[in-house]
């Protein structure tokens, strides 16, 4: 290799170049730009996958199916309580309430399976039915919380969770019937 | 830069740390700048293939194996771009257009003018991009043959041969 030193030699002395001062700004200034535009199709994703669900109607068995379902939910919950709780402190308040909402959970259960069994077999003529049964489901909730709001303050939490539960799963079954009940008409139009 | 505290820099980021990327940045920006530069002859060029390298590396930093030394898989990047670059723009440019190149920067670093008087930078800028890649690292950036062998992919004796054959026809530049 002694015949290339002088090449070596002089590829060594090429002199140094210095990259401009805003270079690392300006790259850090990009890979923020990145981020920004990685989250912004994150959020614009869920916006529109949101927008597709909304934007599809149901059929009678999808909306009769929310229903049944929501009613299991609270049939399950319901029969947890009435069954299996039993390790509450006798005579507390919190024995009274809970034994108490087991039959809310159950009449619940029973009325929004009512409601999905009506959509299921007398379709659109069973949607304002649905709807009006939807504002029944809520205004037992509200009911029991505010008898129960005497229990002391965790019956009134809870029983405000389960109003404001109950509030957001009928806003949702009532946008879903709705949709179904404007789908059909459109279709009959 | 320690790997062991380069590995640490780089866990922060991957936790969404992105401003702890600048060290990053900071440490290896020069020598991949000087890479880019003495591969195309043009500081814009350069300093868009070097701001290219490191957004690059940001997004695929997941893919970097912390086992092994960051620079090194820097420099795969740099040159897998600047291949990249040659081969959009169309320019394994013959010699005279490169030097020209090299002279009518319009953005010269303050050394650009000692650079017209380097000769060898001008005749490396003659070579393939190959052989003009090995000869940068190993002799301008000093880098290992160990460290070129582990940035290019090759083995380490086709790695020799390659800069022994650089060097070849390198001198036979020089004698034209």
């Amino acid at each position: 290799m002694e015949k290339y030193d002088e090449i070596i030699k002089k590829i060594k002395e090429i002199n140094p170049v210095k990259p401009g001062p805003d270079l690392t700004p300006a790259i850090m200034h990009k890979i923020s730009r990145i981020n920004e535009r990685r989250y912004a199709r994150i959020w614009k994703r869920a916006f529109f996958l949101i927008k597709d669900i909304f934007a599809t109607s149901p059929t009678k068995e999808e909306c009769a199916i929310s229903f049944i379902s929501m009613g299991v939910f609270y049939l399950i919950f319901g029969l947890v309580l009435l069954f299996f709780i039993k390790t509450i402190p006798a005579n507390s308040e919190m024995n009274i309430w809970l034994k108490l909402q087991s039959p809310v959970f159950i009449l619940v259960a029973l009325w929004l399976t009512v409601l999905g069994s009506a959509v299921w077999f007398r379709g659109r003529k069973a949607v304002q039915f649905a709807r009006w049964g939807l504002v029944i489901y809520i205004l037992i909730f509200i009911v029991s919380t505010v008898v129960m709001s005497s229990g002391g303050k965790f019956a009134l939490l809870l029983g405000t969770g389960l109003s404001i539960g109950a509030l957001l799963t009928g806003i949702s079954l009532n946008f879903s019937v709705g949709k179904y009940g404007c789908a059909s008409n459109m279709s009959r139009g | 830069m320690d790997q062991k505290i380069e590995a640490e820099i780089v866990a922060r980021v991957l936790k969404g740390d992105r401003q702890a990327y600048a060290m990053l940045v900071e440490e290896y920006k020069s020598p991949i700048y000087n890479l880019a530069y003495r591969m195309t002859g043009n500081s814009e060029d350069a300093d868009d293939l070097t701001q290219e390298t490191f957004i690059r590396a940001y997004q695929y930093l997941w893919r970097y194996d912390t086992g092994k030394k960051f620079f090194t898989w820097l420099y795969t990047l740099a040159l897998n771009l600047i291949r990249g670059h040659f081969k959009k723009n169309k320019y394994n440019k013959s010699s005279e257009e490169l030097s020209a190149h090299l002279l009518s920067d319009k953005n010269p670093s303050p050394e650009t003018e000692l650079i017209e008087t380097q000769e060898m930078s001008v005749y490396l800028l003659r070579m393939e991009y190959e052989s003009r890649a090995l000869l940068i690292m190993k002799y301008y950036q000093e880098l290992t043959f160990e460290e070129i062998a582990q940035i290019t992919g090759k083995s380490l004796s086709a790695v020799k041969m390659s800069i022994y054959r650089g060097l070849e026809k390198l001198k036979e530049l020089l004698r034209e």
